[in-house]
């Protein structure tokens, strides 16, 4: 019993980033209807930013982590307003093969900075203290980190869902989802929305690059990977939505925590299984609608 | 008789978009479809022509049922179609435009063994020349002004002889003056090749003009049907269209 | 523009003998290392040319093909390891085995429309991919198979190369027939307006499916001929980043051009060889800013943007 709750819990804790990383990329993708293969990119650069301000500014105590926990996000905010304002302002309503192109360039170029700035070797962020390690759930020993990112992702979830509902940035940001061209025919300021809504996706990627840090250590190869799943969790999920971003992010969160258990050797398979599966029953995701 | 409609029907959501509608056409007949916006009739086309699918009824051409084809299948049984929305190949010339119609049309569409540059050229150039447009068939579609893609819409829809031509506003967009011009082009075009057509036309005074028969739509419902002299004097209709 | 220009059958043997009987001089200009580099190009060069008869031609975004190709890499290495077939024997088997993964993954595909398809694909591929990365007792898993005995004629001074050369230019070639046939015309129509092209008749998931399987068919070749040169077969060559690499090379020669591909994979493999043996430490930095510029300022890819320089400069003398 306590086994399956500590798998569970593992599960849920990869699906809290899972969710944070997909939600961002939804938005960005059915909102700006661009295609950004650098998502990743800006997950993995919030990793190492994570240790620069826990391990290289406060010599790995748990102060740097908080610190970075409020500025590493900022800063990804701030990337993103920066490459979406340079570059991807260039190509919105282009061809999907250009936006590729452009953001296939993109992750390169990240991962040259990510070299030059913090060499090719794993960087490890040290683990920080939170109610000493563990608390008691029903008699089983439960790692606090793992709580504490479950409910910093939900924290999210809600205020996403609120902010899309209920302020007037995120019904103009759904409005441009439904018809960009009408939304512009009606007076909307299109350029404004789309730099905030991928400044809020950067924001989000950084969210759960800075929470990541504490369940692996940050190495080069990672950044595509990442970018993959996302696609996926957003296709699974349904393009645009944030409900289909956390349900995909469960799905796969729990298909690698569970596969791992039992079928090690094909969580790679089951992931991709499960979303030739959603697709073929459900072309446009579990909550998606046919936009694009 | 070429084209049987029996009371078809199609909703979408609670709306009641075509309403228990019956339809017949005989051969060579030149028939109007009018009606308000709204009343049905892009519906109506899209169900003959199988790009929707009738919640209720039946569509009889030549005597089989027509009611659940694809869209392909009613072009292979000889129903073309122009397009309210232009609808073209932007990346393709005139030229290239028609000639594709004509492979398919022709059964030659999954033809591997031939050079395609020369084939139907001289059926394509004379499509072309028929609607106007012989001297841009080597022009990118995408470069052709408003009025010369109505008329490449309609060169392609010409193409492969079609037993029924469907007109979905073939001259809106244009001019009032280029209107009448490009409608004059359609019937002398149409009387000279034997064609039955159905089309969907907003300018009355052209509708009264040319059509042999009129039909018309509101809200779904098929409510006069006459020549154009009766469809003048119908109340119902003068009531729709001058207000009560 | 590309497909008008490419239409006159003589002028293009013209140019495909052209490059053909350059190719087949290069030998005595370069050896070795630079050698192999060529080969890597001709051999992308058929691989993205069959992509771009999707991609380009049919306007479907299919970002799975190195799992195609992985099939046709990994059949020529278990036939030429575990039997003694024929080369000619051999490389059919693979390309039809890409034909017939194409026609599976197609059949399931064909129907979903834009990104959706891209991402379809995309699964399909990887699946592909983590098969063969875990069947460890087939494919040898990440360790790959190695030591794949290359048959005797091609082991001469050029023998492989001209072999390369020859097999990739009759793939290309009839790839280039293809697109000038009335079905290539359908495909392209297809491209422009997949909605019109259904109310002309066209059974357009059909025909799409066709071309996927025709282009996996040359794609599961292309990975076969790799498999020669390379002498083993990798996981690492049916990942992902192949698909994206074979679908940049598209992109970046121009997709509705003909020959733009084959141009984008000569720019792909220079790019990396270049940027790798010069700029041993900065390469990913220059490759990303040539993707980029090449993305904001040459977006119909190069070969695209020399053509409507070409189109526009003869529309207006004439």
């Amino acid at each position: 019993m306590s086994t399956v709750l500590l798998i569970l819990i593992g599960g849920l804790t990869k699906a809290s980033i899972f969710f944070l990383i997909a939600a961002g990329l939804t938005l960005v993708f059915g909102v700006g209807k661009i295609i950004n293969f650098a998502h990743g990119s800006f997950y993995v650069l919030a990793m190492y930013l994570t240790y620069s301000f826990s391990v290289d500014l406060f010599g790995g105590s748990s102060y740097g982590f908080w610190l970075a926990l409020v500025l590493t996000p900022l800063s990804l905010a701030a990337v993103g307003l920066l490459v979406e304002y340079l570059l991807l302002r260039r190509v919105y309503g282009k061809e999907h093969l250009i936006q590729l192109l452009l953001t296939f360039g993109l992750v390169f170029v990240f991962q040259d900075v990510y070299r030059m700035g913090w060499g090719v070797m794993p960087k490890i962020v040290p683990q920080i203290d939170l109610f000493g390690g563990s608390i008691d759930v029903l008699g089983t020993l439960m790692p606090t980190f793992n709580l504490f990112i479950i409910a910093c992702s939900l924290v999210v979830f809600f205020i996403l869902l609120a902010m899309l509902s209920n302020t007037r940035f995120g019904r103009l940001s759904r409005a441009i989802a439904f018809d960009g061209d009408m939304a512009e025919l009606l007076g909307v300021n299109v350029n404004l929305i789309y730099s905030g809504i991928f400044a809020l996706g950067s924001l989000l990627a950084g969210i759960g690059g800075v929470l990541a840090t504490q369940l692996s250590a940050v190495n080069l190869g990672m950044d595509t990977h990442i970018t993959i799943l996302a696609f996926i969790m957003v296709i699974v999920g349904g393009v645009g939505s944030v409900t289909g971003a956390a349900a995909a992010g469960i799905i796969i969160g729990m298909v690698e925590a569970f596969g791992s258990l039992f079928l090690s050797q094909f969580v790679l398979v089951l992931i991709y299984l499960v979303m030739v599966i959603v697709l073929l029953f459900r072309p446009f995701g579990l909550f998606g609608k046919p936009v694009l | 008789m070429i084209l049987e409609v029996q009371d078809l029907e199609k909703s979408f959501g609670g709306l009641k978009a075509v309403n228990n509608v019956s339809l017949v056409l005989k051969r060579n007949e030149i028939r109007a479809l009018i009606g308000p916006n709204g009343a049905g009739k892009t519906t109506l086309f899209k169900l003959i022509a199988g790009n929707l699918c009738p919640d209720k009824g039946k569509i009889i051409f030549e005597g089989q049922e027509i009611t659940r084809l694809k869209p392909y299948e009613a072009y292979q049984k000889g129903i073309h179609k122009t397009f309210q929305h232009l609808n073209l190949y932007p990346r393709l010339t005139a030229f290239q435009s028609v000639q594709l119609a004509l492979f398919s049309a022709n059964g030659k569409g999954l033809n591997v063994f031939s050079w395609a540059r020369k084939m139907f050229r001289e059926e394509a150039l004379e499509l072309l020349h028929s609607v106007g447009l012989a001297e841009k068939a080597d022009m990118l579609s995408s470069g052709l002004s408003h009025g010369e893609r109505r008329r490449l819409d309609l060169a392609i829809a010409l193409a492969g002889n079609p037993r029924l031509l469907l007109l979905d506003e073939a001259a809106s967009g244009m001019a009032p003056k280029e209107a009448r011009e490009a409608m004059e082009l359609i019937i002398g075009l149409i009387t000279k090749m034997g064609l039955t057509v159905l089309f969907i036309e907003h300018d009355i005074s052209i509708v009264f003009n040319v059509a042999e028969k009129i039909s018309v739509l509101h809200q779904g419902a098929l409510i006069a049907e006459g020549a154009p002299a009766e469809i003048r004097m119908d109340k119902e209709v003068q009531r729709i269209y001058l207000g009560e | 523009m590309g497909i008008r220009l490419a239409q006159n059958f003589y002028r293009s043997l013209g140019v495909g003998l052209f490059i053909g009987i350059g190719l087949a001089f290069l030998p005595l200009g370069i050896q070795g290392y630079w050698l192999h580099v060529v080969m890597e190009i001709i051999i992308l060069a058929l691989f993205a040319t069959s992509l771009n008869l999707v991609v380009g031609y049919t306007g479907m975004i299919s970002f799975g093909h190195a799992g195609f190709y992985g099939i046709g890499l990994y059949v020529v290495a278990g036939l030429l390891k575990g039997t003694s077939l024929p080369l000619a024997a051999v490389l059919t088997a693979a390309a039809l085995s890409g034909a017939l993964a194409g026609l599976i993954i197609g059949f399931l595909s064909v129907r979903l429309r834009a990104f959706y398809f891209a991402i379809l694909t995309l699964a399909f591929g990887q699946l592909i991919w983590a098969v063969i990365f875990k069947w460890h007792g087939v494919t040898g898993g990440e360790d790959g198979i190695i030591g794949i005995p290359i048959p005797a004629f091609l082991s001469g001074k050029h023998g492989l190369y001209y072999f390369i050369l020859a097999i990739s230019a009759c793939g290309i070639g009839l790839l280039y027939w293809l697109t000038n046939t009335p079905f290539g015309r359908m495909l392209s129509a297809i491209r422009e307006n997949p909605e019109r092209t259904e109310c002309v008749g066209v059974n357009v998931d059909r025909y799409r499916l066709l071309a996927f399987v025709l282009s996996t068919f040359f794609s599961g070749l292309a990975g076969g001929l790799y498999c020669l040169l390379s002498g083993g077969a990798f996981p690492d060559l049916v990942s992902w980043t192949k698909s994206g690499e074979v679908l940049l090379a598209c992109v970046l020669g121009g997709m509705f051009t003909f020959l733009g591909p084959a141009l984008g994979s000569v720019f792909m493999i220079l790019l990396e060889s270049l940027a790798q043996s010069f700029f041993t430490e900065r390469w990913p930095l220059i490759l990303g800013a040539v993707f980029i510029l090449v993305a904001l300022g040459l977006p119909q890819g190069v070969l695209g943007t020399i053509q409507q320089k070409m189109s526009f400069h003869s529309n207006n003398k004439g």
